[in-house]
Parts: C-alpha cells; structure tokens; sequence
C-alpha cells in the first residue's frame, strides 16, 4: 500500500527577530489512500501546526524549516503557489476547530460553498455550482438544503455550521481531509453525530482522513491508526486496537487513562502532573519531568523513535514496561 | 481529564500570541515620553530656557531670518521665534492640561452615576452625551469660546465640554462592567454591592483606560487650543501660544512665509507623541491584560 | 429590515429633543444680559438693546422662549441674523453647496490617498511598507489642518505657483475653475480624513486576513487575490465606512477654518463669522443644521451598516 501523504522529518520553527522557538522537531508519518489517522496530544504538542503545515497555511512568523511532505506523489513544500492553490480545497481539503468563525460572516452559506465548487472547476456556471452546493449540504444532513443556501452563517447553529464546513471540504471530492478539533467547540451532543458523519463520509467516499484532537475517545471512534505527539515530537505511532490494548509510550499510557471512559464510576478522574514544557524543553526525553516510569539515564540522551512490531515509540524503556491500556 | 486536556479550545489562545509578539517595539514610546518631558520642562522652566525676553520688540529687524543670536528667526514685531515657541509651549501645554484634568473630574463622576444607577437616570445622561457628540467637537468649542469671551479659562472649559463624553463613556462601561461582576459575587453573600464598593473598584480598573485616553485627548486639546488661538478665539496677543504664532504667521504669509514652521512643527511634533504615548500604553496595556 | 430602520429613527426623538436644548441655551452662555452685551455692551442704546431682546423673544418666560424657537426651527426657520437681517435659512442654502463641494473634494482626496496606503500597510502587516503607512499616518493625524493648508499655500501657490492661495468658483460658474480651487483646500483638509481612513482600513485588514474565515477561504484553494478582495475587504470595510461617515459629518463643522484661510465663502465662514459677531441666531441655527446633519449622516452609517452586516439586519 503506498502512502497518499508522507511526512517526514517536519521541522516547523517560530522566528522573530533572533529569537527561534521550534515548535514541532522532526516529526515523519505517512496516510495511506482511505485510511483515517488520528494525530493526538496535549495542545502545545505541534499537533495543529503539523496539520496545517500540509496545506501550507502556517500562521505568520511560523515557518517549516525543514523535512518533506509528499501528497499523491508531489513534493508540497516546494511547491509553486499556484500549485498549492490548486490542491487546496481540491484533493486536499481541511476543515476547523471553530465552526463559528471559521465561515465568513458576510456572505451566504450558498455562496460560500460554490465558491469552493467554482474554484477547482472553472467554467462552473451559477446554477451548476449551486446544485453542487445543495447536493453538499444534504449529504451531510442539513434538512431543506436548496431553501437554506440563501442563509448567512449566523442563522446556523454551530453544529450546522461544522455540517457546512465539511460540505464545503467535501465539494471539491478530496482524497485526505485534515479535521482539526472538529468537534472542540461544539455541544457534548452535537459531537457524536458530527464524529458520526465524518466516520461515516470517510467510509463512503473512501478518502482518506486525518483528525487532530485531544480527546483520545474521537479517535477510537473514527480512526484506524494513531500518532501521539508530546513537546513537538511524535512519542508514539500504533494501530487504534493495539494502542488502546496495550500502550507502549508512558505518555500513551498517561492520556489513555485519563480518559474519563476508562475510569471507574465514582472514581476520580486521572491527570498526568504537569504542563507540556514550551520553549526550552528538558535534556534528555523530553517527557520526563512528567514521566512515573523516570530513571536516571531518562534524563540525559534523548530516546530515539524505534520500532517495536507494528508500533513504533520513543521511549528507552518501552520493550521493559507493560503499560496498562484502556479498561 | 481537566488538568490534562484543558483548556477546551487549546490552539486559540497560542495565535493570539503570535499576534502580540508582532507588536511593535517600545523605542517610539521612548522617545516620545522623552521629548515630551524634555518640553514639560521646557515650559515650566521657561524664563531660565528662553534665549530672549518673548515680549520685546525689535522693530528693526521685522520678520528677520534665524541668525545666530536668534536661531528661529524673529516675527512681525522683530520678536524671538525661539522664545516664543517656548513660553507658547506653556500655554499650550497647560490648556491642553487643565482641560483634559477638568474634563475627568467632571466626567468620571457622571460616568459613575449613570453606570451605577441605569434605568431613566443613565438613559438621560446617556442621552446628553449623544447630542453634545451631535455637534462637531471644533464648531462646539468655536461657539462655547465665542459666547463665553475668548480667555484661557474659557478655551479650557470649552475643550473640557468636547472632552467629556469618551470619558463618560469610559467611566460607564467600567462601571457597568464591574457592577455586574460584584453583583455575582454580593449576591452571594449580602444582596447587591453599595455604591462605595463599586466606586472603589471601578477608579482602580478605570485608570489606565482614562490614562490612555487623556493622552490621545492632551494631542487632540493641542490642536484644538491652535484652531481656536488661530481664529482669534482662543490665547489673546501679545500672549504666546502656538495657535497665536500661527495667526501671527498667517499675516505674515506672503512676506515672511517661513515664520508658519516653528509653531506649526512644534504642534505637530507634540501631538504626535503624545498620540504615540497613547498607542503604546495602550499596546502594553492589553498585552498586560491579556498575559494575566 | 423595516422594524431596524424604524428603531433607529424612533431612537433619534431623544437625541434631537437634547440637541435644540443645548442649542436654545446657548444664547445664555453669553455673559450678563445676553440683551446688553448683544447690543455692544454697556454703550449700546437702549432703543438697540429693546430690539434685540424683542428679536430673540428674551423678554417672554423661559419656556415660551423655547417652544417658539423650536415650533420655527421644525419649520425650517432659523431667524435672522442681527446685522444683515438676512436669515440664516437663505444664507445656509446659498453656503451650503460650498462647502459640500469642499467636503467631496476631500473625500475623493482620502480614498484616493487613505484607501491604498491602508490596504498596502494590512496586507503585510509588520513589513517595511507598514510601518512607512503608519508613519504616514501618525504624522497626517497630528498635523492641524490649517496649518497643512499654510504649508501647500506657501508651496505650491506662492512658491511654485501651480495653483491659486484663495477664492472660490461656483460649479455652475466653471467646472474646471471650480475644480482647479478646490485641490489645494480639498488636501489640506483630506489629509485627516485619508490618515484615519487608512489607519482604520490597516487595522481591519490585518485583523480580518487573521480570522479564521480568510483562513478557510485559502483552504478552500480560492487565489490570493480573490481572498483578499473577496472575503477579507469585505469584512474589513464595514467599520471604515462608519468611521468615514461620522468624519464626513463632522467635517461640515471641521472646515471652519480651512475656508478661511482659503476664503471660501461656505457654511464654515459663515458659522465664524457669526461666532465672531456674536450673532446669536445665526450660531443656533447654523449649529441646529449642523447637528441634525451628523445625526442622519449617522442614521445612514447606521442604516449601511446594517445592510451590510446580515447579523445587525436580523436583530
């Protein structure tokens, strides 16, 4: 199976004036066509950059300084600007954490995802473009799609604007869609049938998908395979079922018990000490400070990412240690 | 979980600080609150500063170009440039001053009252504001000198009437801001907060806002004391201030055309810093506000 | 729609009924006997001081003063002046195309100048070109207008002589007369305007191109020039057209001084003239039109702004 997108040794740098920050250090990972990849860890961890890096939309001052992205067999981060343009929205589509600012306020819904249509495919007429728009919106289930074309976002609840974004995502028939936080900003409720639809979109189309998140329960909900990422480096890199069963990175361990799934009723909740370090990070694995399973020698070489059957992580204990996984 | 995954919507806040990191550098501010205190000192001390007595004439030299005994130059009446911008700098300087003080000390208090009061009280109050910012702030001025008699208590009181509204404005907001904080936490504990409460709270919150605004407001005061000095409604001759150097000038345009530069660049320069004080306090404030 | 439109103007009874207040009460700001002093003071005649009691109404109860000043104002009549005993209506409608077209001549100025140097500063925020537009602009917002317009008449009308130092054409007189006198009080007072335009214009670009929905735009694949032109300016316009109209309403008032140093006989002259005279009926008047100007130019802002932002239009 060959990947459909490869990232390797993603360097991403925050510079202004003498002052670099690295902000996501050699971070290498591959989709393959149809497959949906989960990419966790705290925030602060790179996870988002990492995502946005793929449709070159870095925020200002932050930079990729180094590594490949290959999509379907193009080299992205040299890529023209024009040549980007035409992959976005296209083949690779991306939608956002926050469905309420992420669609722009002063025009409508309708208008919005033509938009999109006509983009990619020049020559669209009007209506062509609008009935590619209602078909969109009833894919992913906003009831009455042809009356509501004419609605501006405020008219949307936030759920239904999360549905817009991915119709929007989707006109262009993308082969990855990168879903950052897709489900964050929304209500408890609102998430399940959001995390449904993309499931069940990812599935049908047969695209592949990545979803940045926090929350280790959308990934088992969505996800064949997961990447953990801790302090800008990937920790771990393992297949949804073997990872959830038996971690091998304490990190792993710390964020797959602090689920409040695999906690007891009644039980208090588990938390992993500590803040993800910014900035400078300590010598050594970079996890640590926070790590139950520390030693002396934790402190001094930084582990390598090895690779252990069909998982690979960045621990020097990993082969000694039996983490417990998710009840 | 909380301490783990928290807070909710973990990317936001880490834009917002790229954002302030682009925030310009803290130089211009130096350098503005620099000149600003090297012309305050100016201005206070200018008997011991001015090269030359700003009253005394020397008709035989009338608009004479700078020289070395007088770098600026001397006006229509062969007095010293130089001397003249800097004792014009005390009078510009203190009606910009004690306007911007007048304007607080009558605003803050109304801004309180309608903050804390609302209902009918605020809506009159609120009402008043909007038709004192209907008329154009410089025709307001123009006409409250006029009527009044050109004097510099009169410009004073005048640009103090323009003044007030943002700062009631300010006031307000913060008072309503802050009654609506205490009102959750009192009603907790005693039913709702006294006045006396609030009004502690509100001056601690409301200070650096009024201090930011008083800076944009000393800049504009400058402009408006030149506009009205300028029209003969303002500083009276022979007495120096900015606005009357340029009236001064404006006569002697077509003769001695250069004399519209010392008073004219001096404006410019002093509201411009304090425009840039304004900016940057305000910069450092939100940044301050924000990391807290 | 409707019901907004209909808010906004029931919102503006108030307003007005505060405004001719503070109009009405003006004429007591005058020191003393606002008859005796109208007059000329302690040497006026008494015949004089009668006169003008009786013109202002000065010798009825306070509230009849008013209701009969009000009851003339919303029937367009503003009085007379005390001197020429022309009334402020008539001279109102013969200055007020003066100082429109003054006011244009600005406008046109301030977007032609403020429009590109804000767009060019907030596409690239921090860059070299951002800080020279905020350098421009800090420097046009601190420049008193008067004195610019002493500047370009010692430049370009005595010294280079491109254009003449004072007078005024009427359009209907010569178009390109009319045009030609106009550039040199249009950028003296313009100046402000493109200043605070561009600074508003900068601000909002830079914030917009940061949102979230510029960012979607860019990954839906749209070209550079349809996100910025599309769904940033967009945005982006909507408080820059508020902060336009309030200036343009205030600048009815602003160029006071401006036509005087360029002796343009427009509503400013007029307005100091009078202030100058102490011309009571002429300063309410004029004061009252300039007012409720404002106050519908805002209206208008409002109303824009509400066209233009769908959210403002349903709530």
């Amino acid at each position: 199976m060959t990947a459909l997108l490869s990232i390797s040794e993603l360097r991403i740098q925050h510079r202004r004036g003498g002052t670099v920050t690295p902000l996501v250090d050699g971070v290498s990972f591959t989709v393959a066509a149809g497959e949906a990849l989960g990419l966790v860890g705290e925030s602060g961890s790179g996870k988002t950059l990492t995502a946005l890096s793929a449709l070159r939309l870095l925020p200002p001052g932050v930079v990729q300084t180094a590594g490949s992205i290959v999509f379907a067999g193009r080299e992205l981060s040299t890529l023209d600007d024009e040549g980007m343009r035409r992959l976005r929205g296209n083949e690779l589509a991306m939608i956002f954490q926050d469905p309420m600012t992420s669609l722009n306020p002063a025009f409508t819904i309708g208008n919005q995802i033509a938009e999109a249509v006509r983009a990619h495919r020049p020559g669209t007429d009007r209506a062509t473009a609008r009935n590619r728009a209602v078909e969109m919106l009833d894919l992913v289930g906003i009831p009455a799609a042809r009356a509501r074309l004419r609605d501006y976002p405020h008219a949307f609840s936030g759920g239904m604007r999360q549905r817009a974004m991915i119709a929007m995502a989707l006109s262009g028939e993308p082969r990855l869609l990168i879903a950052d936080e897709p489900t964050t900003a929304l209500d408890v409720t609102i998430q399940a049938q959001i995390l449904e639809l993309l499931a069940r979109l990812q599935q049908d189309l047969g695209m592949a998908m990545i979803v940045v998140t926090h929350d280790l329960g959308v990934v088992a909900d969505v996800c064949h395979r997961v990447c953990v990422m801790y302090a800008g480096q990937l920790v771990e890199r393992a297949p949804v079922d073997t990872f959830y069963a038996r971690p091998r990175h304490p990190y792993g361990e710390g964020l797959l018990r602090a689920m409040p799934q695999s906690t007891a009723p009644g039980a208090r909740l588990r938390v992993i000490p500590g803040a993800v370090p910014s900035g400078a990070f300590p010598p050594g694995c970079r996890f640590h400070p926070r790590c139950g399973y520390v030693e002396p020698a934790c402190t001094a070489d930084p582990p390598d990412l090895v690779d252990d059957g069909p998982v690979s992580v960045r621990c020097r204990r990993h082969a000694e240690l039996r983490l417990r996984g998710a009840r | 979980m909380t301490a783990l995954l928290a807070p909710a919507r973990p990317e936001a806040p880490k834009i917002v600080r790229w954002r302030r990191w682009r925030a310009p550098g803290g130089t211009a501010v130096l350098v503005a609150a620099g000149y600003l205190v090297l012309l305050s000192l100016a201005a206070v001390g200018a008997p011991l500063v001015a090269p030359h007595d700003p009253y005394v004439q020397d008709l035989a030299h009338l608009n004479a170009p700078p020289s070395a005994a007088h770098w600026l130059g001397q006006d229509d009446l062969g007095r010293d440039i130089l001397s003249r911008v800097i004792f014009g700098a005390r009078v510009s300087l203190a009606s910009s001053l004690l306007a911007v003080g007048l304007a607080m000390l009558v605003a803050v208090p109304v801004g309180l009252i309608s903050g804390f009061f609302g209902g009918i009280v605020d809506a009159i109050l609120m009402r008043i504001v909007d038709g004192i910012q209907s008329i154009p702030p410089l025709v307001l001025a123009l006409v409250i000198t006029g009527l009044l008699g050109p004097s510099l208590r009169n410009i004073v009181i005048a640009l103090a009437v323009i003044f007030s509204p943002t700062f009631i404005r300010l006031t307000r907001g913060q008072t309503l801001a802050v009654r609506e904080e205490t009102y959750v936490e009192a009603s907790k504990s005693i039913g709702s907060a006294p006045l006396w409460v609030i009004r502690r709270r509100v001056l601690r919150n409301v200070g650096s806002p009024l201090i930011v605004q008083a800076s944009t407001s000393l800049g504009f005061g400058l402009l408006a004391e030149a506009g009205l000095s300028f029209l003969g409604l303002g500083i009276q001759p022979p007495q120096a201030s900015w606005g009357v150097m340029l009236n001064r000038a404006y006569a002697a345009l077509f003769t001695a055309g250069w004399e519209v530069l010392p008073p004219g660049l001096a404006i410019v320069l002093t509201v411009l810093a304090f425009n840039v004080l304004g900016d940057g306090l305000r910069d450092r404030l939100a940044r301050r506000d924000g990391l807290r | 729609m409707l019901t907004f439109v209909a808010r906004r103007l029931a919102g503006l009874i108030p307003l007005l009924f505060v405004i001719s207040l503070a109009v009405f009460s003006m004429v007591y700001l005058v020191p003393g006997d606002p008859a005796v002093a109208l007059a000329g003071g302690e040497n006026a005649t008494p015949e004089r001081v009668l006169q003008i009691r009786q013109q202002l109404g000065l010798d009825q109860p306070l509230i009849s003063q008013y209701l009969n000043w009000l009851a003339d104002v919303v029937h367009g009549q503003f009085g007379s002046s005390l001197f020429t005993g022309r009334t402020v209506s008539s001279e109102l409608s013969t200055r007020f195309p003066v100082t429109a077209s003054l006011i244009l001549g600005s406008l046109i100025v301030a977007l032609l100048v403020g429009v590109p140097l804000g767009l060019a500063g907030g596409m690239r925020p921090g860059s070299w070109v951002d800080r020279g537009v905020t350098g421009l602009v800090s420097i046009g917002i601190a420049m008193p207008g008067f004195w610019l317009a002493m500047v370009l008449i010692l430049v370009f009308g005595l010294n280079l002589r491109w254009f003449p130092v004072r007078g005024y054409t009427a359009f209907a007189v010569s178009p390109t007369d009319w045009a030609y006198r106009l550039v040199l009080p249009s950028v003296a007072l313009g100046t402000l305007m493109a200043a605070t335009l561009a600074r508003q214009l900068r601000g909002a670009l830079a914030d917009v191109l940061d949102s979230d929905y510029v960012r979607t735009a860019r990954a839906k694949g749209l070209p550079a020039r349809r996100v910025v032109g599309k769904h940033a300016l967009k945005n982006a316009a909507m408080p820059a057209v508020t902060v336009l109209g309030l200036q343009v309403a205030y600048l009815f008032g602003g160029t006071v001084i401006t036509e005087q140093i360029f002796g343009i006989p427009g509503v400013g002259t007029y307005l100091v003239n009078a202030i100058i005279g102490q011309d009571v009926p002429v300063i309410q008047g004029a004061v009252t039109v300039l007012a409720v100007l404002v106050v519908l130019v805002n209206l208008v802002v409002d109303l824009t702004y509400g066209y233009l932002n769908p959210k403002v239009r349903v709530a």
